[in-house]
């Protein structure tokens, strides 16, 4: 049997969206055994609507554009982010969730959350509380903002994170506003600092017998990415400027159409031997002894020429073909790919990026796996994304030992169950 | 001295530039020795990157240098040289884990890939970062972070439509390549520690950044639904992203819930956006334009700060569009002590960006960025190179 790296470590996520969730993917696809847990009075916002208008079931990305029978667990947000997890449904507004979830804490490694400041107080199962339960937990909490300090009970999405952490000032088109990213990058930014530090954390319990409290304000990780900008202004007084596609200081680098509609390719030009490579690529070998463009610096001071002169180049030609063209000559090139080339990227599929994996609802598809490959422990995609309270009778019966009647008894009384109750989409 | 979660592990570390450096920078934030390895009178090509502070450009003054080398130890070794390369097997045979973002063609040609450091040392975990992977048909492609990003599914989705797409700022897919190689180099570590196996960690800059399609990916997959530029909308959905406001940009998310939706039509008090049609996520995308243009002219009637504080104060997410400026300054980074001092024998003394998770046994703790070579006599003394020794090696071009 392939080996697993986190064999035998239990995970409690409690998280929602993306940054939570996507640190409990990471462990979980590394083999720790995962547990997400929600309510039928509140699923992971994830999931959609309880019962979402059938004219929107192709905006949403409803497998084949309509709602199914459980649609809560056919979103794709969903799926995205909580592959090789089991799901439990534990309501924590009452004392009998809680008290479950204090007996799976006993028995876990980690506990992970991301809600806004308080919550986990409010509910009675702060980390005072999980600590004297079992002080050998490692105990995530991951607001936007932070524990503690003016902001930290505000309201925080990946989207607020990058205007908040210098992101946005750098982003957008020079000269004009700020641009958000296409997709929530802080999330995951968040969610990957914070699975590393749960191993660190999981590596001095291992010398000490002791657990330990994780402060995250998602803001904070974002800033490690942008601390040299910060850097500039704390020392030199400077603002950063928008770039766009541009270099600080090697030209031509930028994106440029190509042939078709909407086709793009970007270049990278960094050297005077890529400049000569890309000149002989283009069939422009006159350029390479062109003064203007002689070295980095009038390459760059003169770039606005330049792009023009790539772009009477690239605009005639397919942007794959014109990639392998040029990383052929020794230049770098991307093909901006669309959502529906990268499953055939011939790279990608050669190092087995994706996996297929075959959810009760939604049927077969390929899933991300992690962005690395490990000799020993490869880790895969072990489960699919997990129906509602599809793992409440293992997670119950097996490690909680509960008996199958007072199973039974929960499921009555709505401590647990697999469909969601009306408004548990916050809708 | 507080105790930190990696005490004791050593980190070997052959990185240059951006992504290894954020990798083995978070490695040495935790407490473990980093030897930085560099070449003999040059350094980290990173030495050479601006900004530089007080726009000195400097070989200790780099910014990126500065920020991504925090705590480090650095010496200067030739590893091309015989003796070079004696020294560096005797620095492995001491270290925990290799750490390294060549080329994948570098590392085998100098005699050090994972074959034949795992000869040496069986249980050593070595991390190689590189722009495609060690592997696969692009495996000797080049690439900037713009053709990470554009060959992972994610530039295309970026900026506005019908203009060009954007990459993302800075050198994010760098950083993002390097946090993944800090995961996965403790999970490795992990394991090590519970089966006494090292192994190998081949982390693809490519791949990483694919991870962060979000659902987009899955929503092809399932519904055949490609994936424009929505410019400042993200997913489609009206009012979620950069708006302007009265005295500049601000964000407003409106939210997955009736509630988180309600705040923000209060704080926006356009009495046309109370429509059953504008409720949830799917309606949002539906209805997107004619919510944006009611929403307009009355966020043009707030500050910043209006929307901000009044918006959370109702329950919505708002925040303003930062500068550098209002990030320094921002109250809840200076309450929760985020920024770190850090002393450097000759930038001087500076806030620098702090811990990315506080942990409350084990903090982490970021020490000043090494000099080059400053650490020689420490290392090399160890392996029993006396100062004599080392004045032979350096004439020799070897450290």
């Amino acid at each position: 049997m392939e080996k697993r790296a986190l064999e035998g470590l239990r995970v409690l996520d409690l998280g929602v969206i993306w940054a939570v969730p996507h640190c409990g993917m990471l462990l979980a696809n590394m083999g720790a055994e995962v547990i997400k847990i929600e309510a039928i009075q509140r699923m992971d916002a994830t999931r959609g609507s309880i019962a979402p208008d059938p004219s929107l079931g192709v905006l949403l990305g409803l497998p084949g554009g309509k709602p199914g029978k459980r649609p809560w667990n056919q979103s794709p947000y969903f799926h995205a982010t909580n592959t090789s997890k089991l799901s439990l449904t534990l309501d924590l507004s009452r004392p009998r969730g809680t008290e479950i979830f204090k007996d799976l804490a006993k028995k876990s490694d980690v506990v992970l959350e991301g809600f806004a400041g308080g919550v986990m107080e409010r509910m009675g199962l702060g980390y005072e509380v999980l600590k004297q339960v079992n002080p050998a937990l490692v105990v995530v909490s991951a607001p936007g903002f932070g524990a503690g300090g003016p902001w930290s009970r505000y309201r925080c999405w990946g989207t607020i994170v990058w205007h908040v952490s210098a992101m946005s000032m750098l982003s957008g088109y020079p000269g004009e506003g700020p641009m958000q990213a296409g997709n929530t990058f802080p999330d995951p930014t968040a969610g990957c600092h914070i699975a590393g530090c749960v191993m660190a954390a999981l590596l001095y319990r291992r010398r000490t017998g002791k657990g330990q409290f994780l402060d995250v304000a998602q803001v904070e990780p974002a800033i490690g990415f942008t601390g040299p900008y910060l850097m500039d202004y704390i020392m030199n007084g400077r603002e950063p400027l928008r770039q766009g596609n541009r270099h600080p200081c090697h030209a031509p680098h930028g994106c440029y159409p190509c042939r078709g509609d909407d086709n793009w390719i970007t270049i990278a030009v960094t050297s005077d031997e890529e400049w000569k490579a890309l000149c002989t690529a283009m069939e422009r070998p006159e350029l390479a002894a062109d003064e203007r463009f002689a070295d980095s610096l009038s390459r760059w001071k003169n770039q606005d020429e330049l792009d023009g002169i790539v772009m009477e180049w690239t605009v005639l030609r397919d942007n794959r073909e014109a990639m392998y063209t040029l990383q052929k000559a020794g230049v770098a090139a991307g093909a901006v790919l669309r959502v529906e080339q990268v499953h055939d990227n011939p790279q990608l599929k050669d190092r087995g990026f994706y996996e297929e994996v075959t959810h009760p609802d939604t049927g077969s598809h390929l899933y991300r796996n992690v962005g690395y490959r490990m000799s020993e422990t490869p880790g895969h995609i072990l489960r699919p994304p997990p129906p509602l309270g599809d793992h409440n009778e293992y997670v119950l019966g097996q490690i909680l030992g509960i008996c199958q009647e007072k199973i039974h008894a929960l499921e009555k009384d709505q401590i647990i169950g697999k469909v969601p109750l009306p408004g548990a989409d916050g809708n | 001295m507080e105790q930190q979660a990696l005490d004791g592990y050593k980190v070997l570390d052959f990185t240059h530039h951006i992504a290894g450096p954020y990798c083995t920078k978070l490695l040495a934030g935790l407490g473990a020795e980093v030897i930085k390895v560099e070449k003999p009178g040059e350094g980290d090509p990173s030495r050479r990157m601006g900004p530089f502070c007080k726009d000195d450009p400097h070989p200790e003054k780099s910014l990126h240098f500065l920020h991504l080398n925090t705590g480090k130890k650095s010496v200067t070794l030739n590893l091309k040289s015989s003796h070079g390369k004696k020294i560096c097997m005797d620095l492995v045979r001491e270290a925990d884990l290799v750490v390294e973002n060549f080329h994948p063609r570098v590392m085998p040609s100098l005699g050090l890939d994972y074959a034949a450091l795992r000869a040496i040392h069986p249980r050593l975990i070595m991390t190689s970062i590189s722009n495609f992977g060690q592997t696969g048909p692009y495996r000797d492609f080049k690439a900037m972070d713009i053709n990470s990003f554009a060959l992972s599914g994610t530039m295309y989705a970026n900026g506005d439509p019908g203009r060009e797409p954007l990459t993302y700022p800075g050198w994010t897919a760098q950083y993002w390549g390097g946090m993944n190689a800090f995961t996965a180099t403790l999970v490795a570590l992990y394991y090590r520690e519970a089966s006494g196996h090292g192994q190998y960690i081949d982390i693809s800059i490519q791949e990483c950044v694919g991870t962060l399609l979000e659902n987009t990916d899955i929503r092809y997959r399932f519904a055949g639904n490609p994936h424009p530029r929505w410019g400042n909308r993200w997913a489609g959905v009206a009012l979620w992203g950069a708006r302007q406001c009265k005295d500049g940009w601000c964000c407003v998310v409106s939210g997955s819930t009736a509630q988180q939706w309600g705040a923000v039509v209060e704080l926006l008090g356009e009495p046309a956006l109370k429509n059953e049609n504008y409720v949830t996520v799917g309606q949002r995308m539906a209805h997107c334009d004619e919510i944006e243009a009611l929403a307009a002219p009355r966020l043009m009637e707030l500050t910043k700060e209006e929307v901000f504080h009044r918006g959370q104060a109702l329950g919505a997410a708002t925040s303003p569009s930062m500068t550098a400026q209002d990030v320094f300054d921002s109250p809840q980074l200076r309450e929760r002590g985020f920024w770190t001092r850090i002393d450097h024998p000759v930038v001087g003394s500076w806030p620098y960006p702090g811990a990315p998770v506080k942990m409350s046994e084990t903090p982490f703790v970021f020490g000043s960025a090494p000099l080059l070579g400053q650490h020689n006599e420490d290392v090399y003394g160890r392996l029993g190179y006396g100062a004599q020794d080392r004045v032979r090696l350096r004439e020799a071009g070897v450290i």
